[in-house]
């Protein structure tokens, strides 16, 4: 009997930052993971006498880990502990949750320890973090379900016996694009304030680098298992695509992309019990739309973007705003 | 709607303004005309404005001030 899907993952936050800890929630979604330990084989590379080279003396250079997180739905809930170690440190106990996206010094961020199983063994690595995630939703695609993937990294990972009888996120409800809202403001002007433009978005996705990254961490820090020191931020890359009807709207759009006009988008996702999340994206379009492309008979245009940094006073950062149902602390 | 003036005639023309459209309240007629409703017409303005395509009043005032001093 074999098992293709990894049978379990789960995390729990730690209190000091690589070192491991017993993970409390198991994550709502199926992944993969690839072990980063770089083989290297001397003697089937270098000229020894041998024709063939020899299959021995291989040693390992450096060592790490990478769990795909495949997509699943995204929540109020998921993105708060996603977020949490992807761009911002806040870890309540609050109900609202601003990551904002770091402008002059990094921000910090929390690592958990991740672990996994699959049918024939379990393993488990620290010092986890999200080098990437990506959020996305089409109303005519799906359902309108908000998909969330990520790629989480962490130091060396070891054979283990995972957590046992752990439950999902509290309160977890999946979003749906069909109740979001957006609003679209000029530069200067604090994300959110504009009245909600109607008749216009259709899909929204936004992909994100964090600038947290495993070679960025390493460092000859006399770490035995080769595996990365301490992390390091480098810069953060925010990119995405919104499609919208070309309607009124939209030619709006169409003039700013055109003319590389930057303005302030908020995509605010509604859920149940006064959850939200609020992409507040000061944004430049990098290309202009193509015209004649069709959906479901619409005439619909795509307009992709970069997301950044607005030094027009009031200025402002790219934020992920997160409303959750009640007061949630990080655990 | 504030009056507003035609500051840089490219930029109002990629918001597909007409270049005869030497005010905003031109531009508001010039959309409507063409079918947009007065709100989209408003809020295409405001986009216009802050792109830079027309200037704010006072700007404008500035601007004309210091074109009679030289």
């Amino acid at each position: 009997m074999s098992q293709t899907k990894l049978t379990k993952i789960q995390h729990g936050l730690e209190s000091t930052a690589g070192t491991g800890v017993a993970a409390t929630f198991l994550w709502k979604g199926n992944g993969k993971f690839k072990f980063l330990d770089s083989v290297h084989t001397p003697e089937l590379e270098y000229a020894i006498g041998v024709l063939g080279g020899n299959v021995e003396g291989a040693f390992i250079g450096d060592t790490g880990s990478e769990l795909t997180l495949a997509d699943t739905e995204m929540s109020a809930e998921n993105l708060i502990w996603l977020l949490n170690q992807a761009v911002k440190s806040v870890p309540g106990p609050t109900t609202t949750f601003a990551f904002t996206f770091p402008t002059t010094a990094a921000n910090t961020i929390k690592t958990f320890t991740w672990e996994f199983a699959t049918g024939a063994q379990e393993y488990e690595f620290a010092y986890g973090f999200c080098s990437k995630f990506s959020v996305s939703g089409d109303v005519n695609a799906n359902n309108g379900r908000m998909m969330l993937n990520a790629v989480m990294n962490g130091r060396v990972a070891s054979a283990s016996t995972v957590t046992a009888s752990l439950g999902f996120l509290a309160n977890h409800e999946p979003l749906n694009l069909n109740n979001a809202t957006i609003k679209i403001d000029a530069v200067g002007t604090a994300a959110g304030t504009a009245a909600a433009t109607s008749g216009l978005l259709k899909a929204f996705s936004l992909d994100c680098e964090t600038g947290w990254t495993i070679d960025a961490a390493r460092y000859a820090d006399g770490r035995s298992a080769k595996d990365f020191s301490t992390l390091t931020f480098g810069d953060y890359k925010l990119t995405g695509k919104l499609r919208a009807l070309l309607n009124a709207a939209a030619v709006t759009q169409i003039a700013n992309a055109r003319a590389g006009t930057p303005i302030i988008v908020q995509v605010a996702v509604n859920g149940s019990s006064s959850r939200v999340v609020k992409f507040n994206l000061p944004l430049v379009f990098t290309d202009t739309p193509e015209l004649g492309s069709d959906e479901n008979g619409l005439h619909v245009v795509e307009f992709p973007f970069s997301a950044g940094y607005s030094r027009t006073s009031t200025a402002q950062a790219p934020e992920i705003n997160i409303t959750a149902s009640t007061s949630t602390t990080l655990s | 709607m504030t009056k507003l003036i035609l500051l840089d005639e490219t930029k109002a023309e990629l918001f597909s303004f007409a270049r005869e459209c030497e005010t905003t309240e031109q531009a508001q007629a010039d959309l409507i005309a063409r079918g947009w409703t007065n709100a989209d017409a408003l809020k295409h303005i405001d986009a216009a404005v802050a792109a830079g395509a027309y200037a704010k009043t006072a700007t404008a005032a500035r601007a004309e001030k210091s074109a009679t001093e030289k």
